[in-house]
Parts: structure tokens; C-alpha cells; sequence
């Protein structure tokens, strides 16, 4: 694979990056001076991938729900009975794994032995062995990762949000599964779904840290090989209305105060670069309307109506966008309300929001580039779903006042677009 | 790797100086330092959630958040932790160096942390009774949030019927019950004493112009009627209590087991790195013997952990299981204990033990938080290890050590968090 080299001036950075034989994407950005390296490996299979046309067959099938992350798991089993994370260990390095909506990834950490590490990552990761015995092992595993979050209110008014979101995008699905989603899933269903999605030409790799992008050149032609399957994985996704599925959701759980999610439906996908300038443009409205520096947020906090959990987020991905803003309150509906007043009465993005909340964004993209994990989790993140993250300055000037107020009223002004989920404590009986 | 340069700024008030030119930020930390006492747990960390409130030149939250955006979003905190019998107040800020911001972003954020520290909003000899009621009330559904995440309950609960009694175990964010006998005028007054009376140390880790901020901490302190008293000993050790067993029941769908444990061994001690190493064997990482057991072996678990207070003296065993695999669980970590304290360990075990905590240690050098805290504890156990030294030590441990030192550990407390029948 030839590398192409980019250098970023105003950020001191270089990205070697190229596409190598297999198909596979690689991405490294070198960090002398730190002792940590860092390196991930995403196939584009995540919990929403649960109807596809598996490699090489004609008939769409339906797999159970949870099956990506369970796959996940799985992936750590070696042919020689032994576990991923041993051959880690013993070269001092951390490694983990984690499954998204829309991607799932492997990783490791390490200050030694990081090529030995690096060699292992792929080739753990080229190399599934399912059998009905380890399947059903990892059922009691996964089964009581699924009840810790059934008992974690956070987590729980969040998905709880995307299900009134979402009618039918499988977004609304947790992305364990269900105790009974998992039971149904066997090692040749497992098998179809790597066979689909983790084809080198779905997957990207990234690497930060005192590396040199020949030898990973190297490691990387001799794990992946030369040869394109050309198979290309396709997920076919539910038609999704563009208004909400249910306006709200209520559960009980046992915490100590209300918890809530209010959620703004974002309909307006776009694919590649855009996708990250939509997400300044929604980045710096969230900041502008429910941040510490915002009018709303002073006027709900001296109400006593929310406290320091208050947060916003936004999920935007090729096939599902959305905004939220969370928090804990005795009285959700009345922070609801509150908060459509407000963007019922706040008619635009004032030029000094934008110029002061661009300006922090800025600050904390910079900041990225201290650390070697979050250079690659940034930079697989946006690879995965097509955005250059390299090109962030460039995408960044495209974010101009004009855009965000589009955004603004687009998202923010329709009420047929929101919902709110709440989380309230056990009644005691 | 890392030079730490130390400075006295006056009696009791240190600066420490981790320079890398590597970093794109400058990370600041001032810590004050109190002795954990049941009196004034509540009152200090509700000072940190009031002083954050307003300062005399930015007297909202909002006009300091508009403020630190416009200094390209420099990120603050003020907090409390706890280490040891220590209650530590932190005021952070994390800004860009000059070179990716402006010239003077440096002084401009410690302009503001002594704001905060210093020049915080009074009216009538008091806080701002407006901004005291309401962090009483943020305070109390802080402490109560506890029970949010049911892990961090179980090891809460666990401890505080392990160590009763004992000052190490207090609660760093207080208790609720003391919240009705504070008002602006008595918390005012607590800040005035411990501004004046408390050890301070202050770090630095990124690329400044180290005179420069030296000479105006010197300033900013010689202005403040110093009478600092040094901290004593901030660690602790008990013997365990006749192992006793504790139950709850909530409306959760997961148990959560928690068992605490007498080490005997505080960070300062000879047999500290044996404990530490025989302890990640034992249970810390994907390679332990908790891992490998309780979760790959008996699919009884997704997490069981291990982990140590190197202050305390303390290991607390965390795990989420079915409620009726208690005893099952439990027996096997007990199993897998016995089998550490007996060496019942490959070599392989040992060296990927020691890889495993020289690669966390070696990693703490691209992290200014965890250099912070590293160098903090030093700072408190009065003579701890360089991160080099400590990885020397790590490599020099034997069998025979951890066996030694594992005969020490004894069960003092087990607790089962269980769902309502």
C-alpha cells in the first residue's frame, strides 16, 4: 500500500493514510515523544445491521437483535482455546472492545511490544472460531451485561428515548439485545454476519503514537493479504417517518430523582463531509441554548428546576440523526416545557454565540491531539462514516452563521419532532 | 522521563512543574488540603459547588462559561476527593498553550482560579444566600444520587459497614443531615479559616514560563494572612473485624456483590509493590484469575474486579451476578484467593502481572491527570516512588513476596445489594 502523507501546519500534525490491497483503510498519525500507542480496527457492523443480504447468498435474512455486539465478544475466542486479551497480556498491552449503533471496534494500548501487539490485533481479528459450546457460554456473560444496564437509569432513559424517537429504525433496539434475543443466536448466524461485514473493504484502521507507518505498512500486508473479496456488505434499513413514534415514555427504576432525555429528531442525513459539519453546526446551537453559558440553562438552574447533570448531546450517523438534552429534575415536564418556550421565543443564533461557542469548539479539537486514544477514537469514529476528520479546519470554516440558523429552525422550531422520555423512582410501597 | 520541579511558594504552599513540551494544553490543578473530619466533610464540599456559583469580576456561571469559551474553551472544576484521612478541595482549569490560543491565556486562567479561591461573591459578611440554598439543595440530591449507579453503592455500603468509626471512611461530598445547620453566614465564615489555615499544592503540567507564574504566586499569596498547619499522617491501617455480612434489598434486576478486605499494607510499606503485583494477578485486568474464573470459566459475571487503597490499607471485590448465584460467586472468588495466597501462580502469571502495571504506570506519562494524581499522593505519603522507581520495584518482585504479603489479607466485610422478592 502507498501511503499518502498529509501535513496539517496548523496543528503541528501529520496523517499517512492510504487504502491498502485488501481494501482495508489505514489511517496513522506518528506522536513522538509519547510513551502510550494506540491502535483500533472498526468493521462497519453495528446493532442498527440486523437485516442484510449475507456474502454470497440472495435472500435477506433477519438476524437477533444484539447479534453485532455478541459478535464482538466472540471475536476474543482463539482456535487454540485460548482468549485475545492472553496473547495481550503478555505483552503488557490493555485491550478492549466495544460496539456502537453503527460500528463495532477492536483495540489496544500499549508502551512496549507494540508491534508484536499490533500483528496480534489483526490477526485475531481475521481469525473467527464459533462453536456451540463458546456461544453458549457467553450467553451468562452477556445476559448479566445486559441486567447491569437494565438497573442503569442513564442509560435506560436514553434508549428509552430513541424508542419514542424511532418507529421503526433499529436504533430503538439496545445494543445487547434482549436476554431473549441472545438465547436464539448460534455459531453458524455468527459466522454469516463476519463473512458479511468484516470484509477488509468494510473495516478501517487507525494508529497514534510513536509508530512507524512502514513497518504497520508491512504487518498489516502480511495479516490482511492482497486479495479483494469485493464483497460488499449491505444492511437494508426500515423506511423511518420523519415525525416522532411517541411524543413520550415513562419507566420506574430505583434512583434518586427524575431523570430525563428530550430528544429533536434530525431528518436532514447527509454522507461524508457533511455529516461532521452538521454536527458543528448542531454542536454549537446545543452550546448556544443549553449549555452553562446560555441564557436557558441560568434561567432552569436559578428555578431550581435542573442541577449540574444538565447535558446535551447529538447522535448523527448516516441513517439516524438526533439531538438530546438530559438531566435529572424534580419536575421534567415543567423543564420540557420551559425549554419549548424558549425555542418557541429564541428566533435565531446571535452572530456572538456563534463567533464565542466556534471559538471553544475549536479549543477542543486541538485538545484532541494530546492524547493518543482520542486521536484514533476521533479519527475512526468520523472515518467510518466517510467524514475526512483530517480535514476538520477546512470543514470547520464551511460552518457559517447562515447554515446554523438553517439547522436551527429546521430542527429546533418543529414540535412534531420531539419527544421526551422520563425515568422516575420506585414508588414505595 | 518525567522532571518534576518543585518550588515552595511560601510555608505550606508548593508548585510543582511537570514540563513536556508534547502537550498542546496546560493543565492546572491547585489542591487544598484538609483532614477528613465528620464536622466539615459537608461544608467543604458544598464550598466548592457555591464558590463555582459567581466570583466578584464574573459574578454568574454563565458570564465565567461565556468568558472560558471566549478563552477557546478553556475547561475548569471545582470539586472535592478524598485519599487517605485527606479531604483535598481542587480547582482545575485545562486551557491551550499560547502557541494554538493567544498570548497570556495562562495568567488569564489563573487570574480566574484565584477568583474563585479568593475573591469569591459575599453580601452582608456572607456568601450569596441565593447561590447557598440552592447548592444545599443540587448537594443533597448529589448525595443522594449514590444510589444511581448501583455499583458505586455497593462499594460505598460496603466500606461504610466495614469501617465504621473510622475518619478515612467519611463521605467526601458529606451527608444530608448536616445541610440545615449551614447557612451563608457559618459557611463563609469555615472559608475564611481554611483559606488561610490549609496546605496548599499547586501543579503544572504542560510548558509555561515557570518564573513567571512562580513570581505571581508569590504575590497572590503574599497578600493572604497565611497560617498554614501541616498534614500529619493521611494513611491508616486496622486489623479486619470478625467477618460479618451485610444484605440489602432494592428494586434492581442485578445483585451486587462487594466484599472488603484488610491488606495491612499501605503504599509506604516494603511489601506494597507484592501486594500490588499479587493483587492484579488476583484481580485486576483481563488476564487475573477473577476474570478468567468467575466470568470466562463460570459465565457467572460480566465484571469481577479487585482493586487496593493504597492509603487504607484497604481491597474491595466488586461483581454483578444473578441473586441466586450469591454463594456460587462468592465461593469462587474466595477460591480464587486462597489460590493466590497459596502462589498458586505460573511465572507467566507473575510476568504478565508486572507487564500489565508497568505498561499502566509507563502510560501515565502522556497523561496530565494521572501525572496530577500520581505525584499528589507522593506529595501526601510524604516519601512515595518516582513512576521510575516504581517500575523498578514492580520488576524485582518474587513469588515468595506476594505469598507473604497475601498471608496478611484478611475478609472483614461481605455485602450483597439484592433485588425485592
Amino acid at each position: 500500500m502507498k501511503f499518502n502523507k498529509y501535513t496539517n501546519e496548523h496543528i503541528n500534525e501529520t496523517l499517512y493514510y492510504g487504502e491498502h490491497e485488501s481494501g482495508l483503510g489505514v489511517f496513522v498519525v506518528p506522536k513522538k515523544d509519547f510513551s502510550k500507542k494506540y491502535a483500533i480496527i472498526g468493521a462497519k457492523i453495528g446493532s442498527i445491521d440486523n437485516t442484510f443480504i449475507p456474502n454470497g447468498e440472495k435472500e435477506v435474512i433477519t438476524v437477533p437483535d444484539g447479534i453485532a455486539h455478541f459478535l464482538e465478544h466472540k471475536m476474543f475466542e482463539m482456535s487454540d482455546g485460548s482468549n485475545a486479551f492472553d496473547k495481550f497480556s503478555v505483552y503488557g498491552a490493555n485491550a478492549n472492545a466495544f460496539t456502537s449503533f453503527t460500528n463495532t471496534c477492536y483495540l489496544f494500548s500499549c508502551t512496549d511490544n507494540f508491534y508484536e501487539s499490533f500483528e496480534h490485533l489483526l490477526n485475531y481479528v481475521k481469525s473467527p472460531y464459533f462453536t456451540d459450546e463458546n456461544v453458549e457460554k457467553e450467553k451468562g456473560i452477556i445476559g448479566q451485561e445486559i441486567r447491569m444496564y437494565d438497573d442503569d437509569g442513564e442509560w435506560r432513559v436514553m434508549f428509552n428515548l430513541l424508542m419514542a424517537l424511532y418507529k421503526n429504525c433499529p436504533v430503538r433496539i439496545d445494543i445487547a439485545g434482549t436476554v431473549e434475543s441472545i438465547a436464539k443466536i448460534y455459531p453458524d448466524t455468527l459466522y454469516k454476519c463476519y463473512n458479511t461485514f468484516y470484509d477488509p473493504s468494510n473495516m478501517v484502521l487507525c494508529v497514534a503514537g510513536d509508530v512507524d507507518e512502514n513497518k504497520i505498512n508491512e504487518i498489516v500486508d502480511k495479516i490482511m493479504g492482497k486479495k479483494i473479496t469485493g464483497s460488499k456488505a449491505k444492511s437494508i434499513y426500515p423506511d423511518e417517518p420523519k415525525e416522532v413514534y411517541q411524543k413520550e415514555i415513562t419507566q420506574n427504576l430505583s434512583v434518586a430523582m427524575p431523570l430525563f432525555n428530550i430528544g429533536f429528531k434530525d431528518n436532514d442525513l447527509s454522507v461524508g463531509d457533511d455529516i461532521l459539519k452538521n454536527e458543528i453546526a448542531v454542536k454549537i446551537i446545543l452550546c448556544a441554548i443549553a449549555s452553562k453559558s446560555s441564557d436557558l440553562y441560568e434561567n432552569l438552574y436559578d428555578e431550581g428546576l435542573i442541577n449540574d447533570e444538565f447535558s446535551y448531546d447529538y447522535m448523527y450517523e448516516e441513517n439516524f440523526a438526533c439531538a438530546l438534552v438530559g438531566g435529572e429534575s424534580e419536575n421534567p415536564d415543567l423543564v420540557y416545557k420551559r425549554i419549548c418556550d424558549y425555542l418557541e421565543n429564541k428566533k435565531e443564533i446571535t452572530k456572538e454565540e456563534f463567533d464565542r461557542i466556534k471559538k471553544a469548539i475549536w479549543g477542543n479539537y486541538i485538545k484532541i491531539f494530546n492524547d493518543v486514544e482520542a486521536i484514533s477514537s476521533a479519527l475512526i469514529r468520523n472515518v467510518l462514516k466517510g467524514v475526512n476528520w483530517f480535514e476538520f479546519a477546512k470543514i470547520f470554516d464551511l460552518v457559517t452563521l447562515e447554515f446554523v440558523n438553517e439547522k436551527y429552525n429546521k430542527l429546533f422550531k418543529d414540535e412534531t419532532l420531539r419527544a421526551i422520555s422520563k425515568v422516575f423512582p420506585q414508588q414505595e410501597n | 522521563m518525567t522532571d518534576i520541579k518543585k518550588f515552595k511558594i511560601a510555608d505550606g504552599i508548593s508548585l510543582n512543574y511537570i514540563n513536556d513540551k508534547k502537550y498542546k494544553t496546560v493543565s492546572i490543578s491547585l489542591y487544598l488540603h484538609r483532614k477528613l473530619k465528620r464536622d466539615e466533610v459537608t461544608k467543604n464540599a458544598l464550598l466548592t459547588s457555591v464558590l463555582r456559583q459567581g466570583t466578584k469580576k464574573y459574578p454568574t456561571s454563565k458570564e465565567i462559561n461565556r468568558y472560558t469559551e471566549e478563552l477557546y474553551g478553556a475547561s475548569y472544576g471545582l470539586s472535592v476527593f478524598k485519599k487517605g484521612n485527606i479531604q483535598t478541595l481542587s480547582f482545575g482549569f485545562n486551557s491551550l498553550t499560547e502557541k494554538y490560543s493567544e498570548n497570556g491565556i495562562i495568567e488569564k486562567c489563573f487570574d480566574l482560579l484565584f477568583e474563585f479561591l479568593l475573591n469569591p461573591l459575599v453580601e452582608n459578611g456572607g456568601f450569596v444566600k441565593k447561590n447557598v440554598d440552592t447548592e444545599k439543595i443540587n448537594l443533597e440530591a448529589d448525595i443522594k444520587a449514590l444510589i444511581n449507579d448501583k455499583r458505586a453503592y455497593a462499594d460505598v455500603k460496603c466500606l461504610e459497614n466495614m469501617c465504621i468509626g473510622e475518619d478515612s471512611a467519611l463521605s467526601d461530598i458529606g451527608y444530608v443531615e448536616d445541610l440545615e445547620n449551614i447557612d451563608e453566614k457559618n459557611l463563609y465564615e469555615h472559608y475564611k479559616t481554611i483559606i488561610t489555615q490549609s496546605p496548599v499544592d499547586i501543579f503544572i503540567v504542560g510548558d509555561v514560563d515557570i518564573d513567571k507564574i512562580k513570581a505571581y504566586l508569590e504575590e497572590v499569596f503574599s497578600k493572604v494572612n497565611l497560617d498554614i498547619t501541616p498534614l500529619d499522617n493521611v494513611t491508616s491501617k486496622k486489623s479486619a473485624n470478625e467477618e460479618k455480612y451485610v444484605e440489602e434489598k432494592l428494586d434492581v434486576a442485578q445483585g451486587k456483590l462487594s466484599i472488603g478486605l484488610r491488606t495491612n499494607t499501605i503504599a509506604t510499606d516494603d511489601d506494597y509493590y507484592p501486594l500490588v503485583v499479587g493483587n492484579s494477578i488476583f484481580g485486576s485486568g483481563a488476564h487475573s484469575k477473577l476474570f478468567n474464573n468467575v466470568r470466562e470459566k463460570l459465565s457467572l459475571a460480566y465484571y469481577a474486579y479487585s482493586r487496593l487503597d493504597k492509603f487504607n490499607g484497604i481491597m474491595l471485590i466488586g461483581s454483578g451476578i444473578e441473586f441466586v448465584n450469591f454463594n456460587k460467586a462468592k465461593d469462587e472468588i474466595f477460591v480464587q484467593l486462597e489460590a493466590t495466597k497459596n502462589g498458586e501462580f505460573t511465572s507467566d502469571e507473575l510476568f504478565i502481572a508486572k507487564q500489565a502495571i508497568i505498561n499502566r504506570l509507563k502510560s501515565y506519562y502522556d497523561s496530565p491527570a494521572l501525572l496530577k494524581d500520581y505525584y499528589l499522593c507522593n506529595i501526601l505519603l510524604k516519601d512515595g516512588d518516582s513512576i521510575e522507581d516504581a517500575i523498578e520495584k514492580v520488576k524485582k518482585v518474587t513469588k515468595e513476596e506476594i505469598v507473604a504479603v497475601f498471608s496478611k489479607i484478611k475478609s472483614d466485610t461481605v455485602y450483597f445489594l439484592k433485588g425485592k422478592e
